[in-house]
């Protein structure tokens, strides 16, 4: 938590633009990564994180600082994609010419390590945003944003044990629909694929080894 | 069994059952987050042993794990604060023109309902009093005639009183007084 943020708060709720703005700053990539993961696309994703900011502004007397003020926002932004995702008739996500995959594209030092982790980004992001919408959430706020179970459980108004079983599903969810995509596409091209092979390979013996070593340390 | 058969057709270790595979899928995912307690633990490694096949799951769970873990977080196109504030200033802006246009329809439809109601209230005391109110300006516009004539015939008796003693004192004025 960054040690401003309280002042930012108490200052933004006396009705200082400015202070809010600086809020804003600190929150606009962990909200947009959250609605980009949730709705797929990024004009969309833009629009949604203005909104959970714009919902944030106007509602911030009715902010609890007990709780963290991420995880306010996280919880604002999940209702407000889950409103989104409701109102849509059919969920279309393309995954082409999108202008965050060329903006994370930007970021990476190789061009040959570009190219393959460019093309598991967007295997990836194909897979999560093909779960359900319950299941995303959860997810995108344990992988990207590395929150604790009780973080999660916060963030989304629900019990850890709620959490865990969600975190499941999307993982047992994200597996099927990955094995599907492989059994439909014969030749194992994707990064990902490459990837989880060396992975099998590489870590086969270790977790089962690490995990005797844990039980024989008991 | 031969050698070579065996080396054929080597024994294979039973499928593990759907609701094995479920409870082995469960305690992948806590393993995944570290969450996993003792027995829990000893559990997983069990059905590690007992199902190898298992291990090939657990490991492309791992793969996917550390795929969804190394994927870069999305971020916003530059400018995003600036968008946000511009936002804001028309949603603020929008805001104020709306209440002031409601404050300027509300204003309108109160005295408009203030003006409905009092020629509804008079129309209808109107109609339902009609008697009531023709006897109370009868009765006014008699009063005030008896009034005006009362006084007039007060004045010109006085006038003529006046006009007496102006009559029988030589040194008053010629001119005589009267009511109009």
């Amino acid at each position: 938590m960054n040690e401003h943020e309280q002042t930012w708060v108490d200052a933004a709720r006396q009705g200082d633009k400015q202070a809010f703005g600086l809020l804003v700053q600190a929150y606009e990539r962990p909200i947009f990564n959250l609605t980009y993961r949730m709705l797929g696309s990024a004009e969309e994703a833009e629009d949604a994180a203005q909104e959970t900011f714009l919902r944030a502004y106007s509602r911030l007397n009715q902010y609890d600082p007990a709780m963290k003020f991420s995880t306010w926002l996280f919880s604002i932004a999940n209702h407000h994609c889950i409103d989104r995702l409701r109102k849509r008739r059919v969920t279309y996500i393309s995954i082409d010419d999108n202008p965050v995959l060329e903006n994370m594209e930007s970021e990476l030092p190789h061009p040959e390590s570009q190219a393959v982790d460019m093309e598991q980004a967007q295997a990836m992001q194909g897979l999560v945003a093909q779960l359900d919408p319950d299941y995303r959430t959860p997810l995108v706020l344990r992988y990207w944003e590395e929150l604790s179970y009780e973080e999660i459980a916060t963030s989304l108004n629900m019990t850890v044990a709620a959490v865990k079983s969600r975190l499941f599903r999307a993982r047992q969810q994200l597996m099927a629909l990955y094995q599907k995509q492989q059994a439909a596409t014969a030749p194992p091209s994707s990064g990902f694929k490459q990837a989880a092979a060396a992975e099998r390979r590489a870590t086969t013996k270790a977790n089962v080894l690490h995990l005797r070593l844990g039980l024989s340390g008991l | 069994m031969s050698e070579l058969q065996i080396f054929q057709n080597p024994p294979r270790s039973p499928a593990a059952p759907p609701d094995v595979m479920e409870e082995f899928a469960l305690l992948m995912s806590l393993a995944l987050d570290d969450l996993l307690d003792a027995v829990e633990q000893q559990r997983f490694a069990a059905l590690l042993d007992q199902y190898p096949e298992l291990a090939e799951e657990w490991n492309e769970w791992c793969a996917l794990d550390t795929a969804l873990a190394s994927q870069p977080r999305a971020i916003p196109t530059p400018g995003f604060v600036d968008r946000f504030e511009q936002r804001l200033a028309t949603q603020e802006a929008r805001q104020q023109q709306w209440v002031i246009s409601l404050s300027v329809a509300a204003t309108l439809v109160t005295m408009a309902v203030v003006l409905v109601t009092l020629v509804s209230t008079g129309a209808a005391a109107f109609s339902a009093q009609s008697v009531w109110i023709g006897e109370q300006v009868h009765t006014l516009t008699y009063t005030l005639v008896l009034a005006d004539r009362w006084l007039s015939t007060l004045v010109n008796t006085a006038l003529v009183l006046l006009e007496r003693r102006r009559r029988a004192s030589p040194g008053w004025p010629t001119r005589s007084w009267s009511w109009p």
